[in-house]
């Protein structure tokens, strides 16, 4: 994989020849290209780009993807269904004569509100008797981390921050409840996994035995056990507890016409910077994202709630929504850089900068309840857009009233003036408007170039 | 009834299994082995039942109790005729135009 001229190619040497030419002709490209299981790629000719090697074969060039998400990002529902997507490329691949050798989830990406395979080289012919070398990354990157969310708790999901190549088998095992160990999917693919790869574990594979042993698995098995994950997955679903995440979604702070004056500012606003992709930090289920998406603006919505990323995925696979994508993200503790040398997934600043960033009621969270000095807030944003779109709610607003009767009042600076003041060293500011029915202040702010 | 046959057979070969892979052992060398002798395992379970409903199938269709339809029947096409795993591709979920 390499970058030329801010165009991403992909490049095929002579030992991935007969898989990849396998994979066109035996109509297993077309097929997954067609249901939209796959990215599309052109071939590009190796001399235009100076890459005529002896090692080379092909050059691809992929389909660009909008917005690149990771699957700590991403909420249950997602993390589901690029697992069902996984296997059901697994199960077409097989039909070609093909199999995956990878199942890694980090292959997956979201792309017109779905879920779609990025790595066209992950299929090499299937041999008779062969097992999935793949199963392991399976079970270990979406079927622990999903039962760990289906049957424990939905926030166990952000190990997969901590565990790059998938959950270990064993440490999901002691996190599972024990009932976990009578359902005969999660039994068997993640409790008996454990065990097998524990008893065997000082066992090397035996290279010029491993194929006719006991290890031998007949397509018909094989089918079965992709057959069986996909119903396993297809079980698991997320039940939230209202307790929990509570009254998150009723509680705004708006009169009906707060709400609606709002809407349309943020509207005339984006209509003013008609920006091509915009961020939403704070969208809770994406209400104001949609304003951005629906005029045609790519629209990553983020929040920090699992509750209500789920809730706006769901929405936007119900409705079918092209241009909008929901991603969990804790803005006090953003996505690092990740793998290699910190290098091989990118931070949520290394993936900016977006033409305009919208923070509605946001603010007061990062200034109060995790006290960010406003100058702090300024310089952050002033990383991440050219436009700001940002929502000032003043200490008289009912929200910061309710923040500030846990803990001191030491934020004295807190105010519009100093709030003015600290955006103005990054920001010019174009417009202001008070919110009616409110005490809140809406700015459109433009990047200080230079 | 052949439901609680089923999950009394099911509890069963699970105790069995989880005997089976009781040892201990300390280092981690490669979880991959493991991962592999699972496979053969259910392999030959899943193409079992495959095999087993498919006489099932024939028994019942051999005493009439249910239509006969061969194409179904393959053990290859088996899996996909399972009411509770609908595919993708055929309601169009991942579909886009």
């Amino acid at each position: 994989m390499f970058e030329q001229d801010g165009v991403l190619y992909r490049q095929i040497n002579e030992q991935g020849r007969s898989d990849y030419e396998q994979m066109m002709q035996s109509g297993l490209y077309a097929r997954l290209t067609r249901n939209g299981f796959l990215v599309q790629h052109e071939e590009v000719a190796k001399e235009k780009l100076g890459l005529d090697t002896d090692q080379t074969y092909r050059i691809l060039q992929p389909a660009r993807i909008n917005f690149i998400s990771y699957p700590y990002e991403w909420s249950f529902s997602q993390l589901k269904d690029a697992a069902l997507l996984t296997l059901d490329i697994q199960l077409t691949a097989l039909e070609h004569g093909m199999t995956l050798k990878d199942a890694s989830a980090y292959n997956i990406q979201f792309e017109h509100g779905l879920p779609i395979m990025i790595d066209t080289l992950s299929f090499e012919s299937y041999q008779e008797g062969q097992a999935w070398v793949a199963y392991r990354q399976f079970c270990q990157h979406f079927l622990a981390p999903l039962a760990l969310m289906a049957k424990k708790d939905v926030r166990l999901g952000r190990l997969l921050t901590n565990y790059i190549d998938g959950i270990p088998l064993d440490l999901a095992c002691i996190l599972l409840p024990c009932s976990t160990r009578f359902s005969p999917g999660l039994a068997l693919h993640l409790h008996i996994h454990a065990r097998t790869q524990r008893a065997y574990s000082e066992t090397l594979p035996d290279k010029s035995r491993g194929k006719s042993r006991a290890r031998a698995v007949s397509r018909t098995g094989l089918a079965g056990i992709v057959q069986g994950l996909r119903r396993t997955v297809n079980k698991l679903n997320c039940r939230f507890r209202a307790s929990e995440w509570g009254d998150y979604y009723d509680s705004t702070n708006y009169s009906r016409a707060a709400f609606e004056t709002k809407r349309s500012l943020v509207r005339q606003y984006l209509e003013t910077v008609k920006p091509s992709r915009v961020c939403d930090l704070g969208a809770n289920t994406g209400e104001f994202s949609r304003v951005a998406s629906e005029m045609g603006s790519y629209t990553v919505s983020f929040d920090i709630d699992p509750v209500a990323v789920d809730m706006n995925y769901r929405q936007v696979r119900t409705k079918k929504e092209h241009n909008l994508l929901p991603l969990l993200q804790d803005l006090t503790n953003p996505a690092p850089g990740l793998g290699w040398e910190s290098r091989e997934r990118c931070s949520l600043i290394q993936r900016g900068p977006v033409d305009c960033v919208m923070a509605l009621a946001l603010v007061h969270h990062l200034a109060i309840s995790n006290n960010v000095p406003l100058d702090k807030l300024a310089s952050f944003f002033d990383k991440l857009c050219t436009y700001l779109i940002i929502e000032f709610v003043p200490k008289q607003d009912s929200q910061v009233q309710r923040l500030l009767a846990s803990r001191d009042d030491i934020f004295d600076a807190y105010d519009q003036a100093h709030f003015e003041a600290a955006f103005s060293r990054f920001f010019s500011i174009r417009r202001s408007e008070v919110i009616r029915d409110s005490y809140r202040v809406l700015y459109l702010m433009k990047k200080i170039e230079g | 009834m052949s439901k609680l046959i089923r999950h009394l057979m099911v509890v069963f070969l699970l105790t069995g299994l989880m005997l089976l892979f009781a040892g201990n052992a300390y280092a981690y060398l490669d979880p991959g082995t493991g991962s592999m002798i699972l496979q053969g395992i259910l392999g030959g379970l899943a193409a079992a039942v495959v095999v087993a409903r498919l006489y099932w199938r024939r028994l019942l269709s051999f005493f009439g109790f249910r239509k006969d339809k061969p194409r179904d029947e393959l053990p290859e096409n088996k899996d996909s005729s399972d009411t509770d795993t609908q595919t993708y591709a055929s309601d169009g979920k991942y579909g886009r135009k």
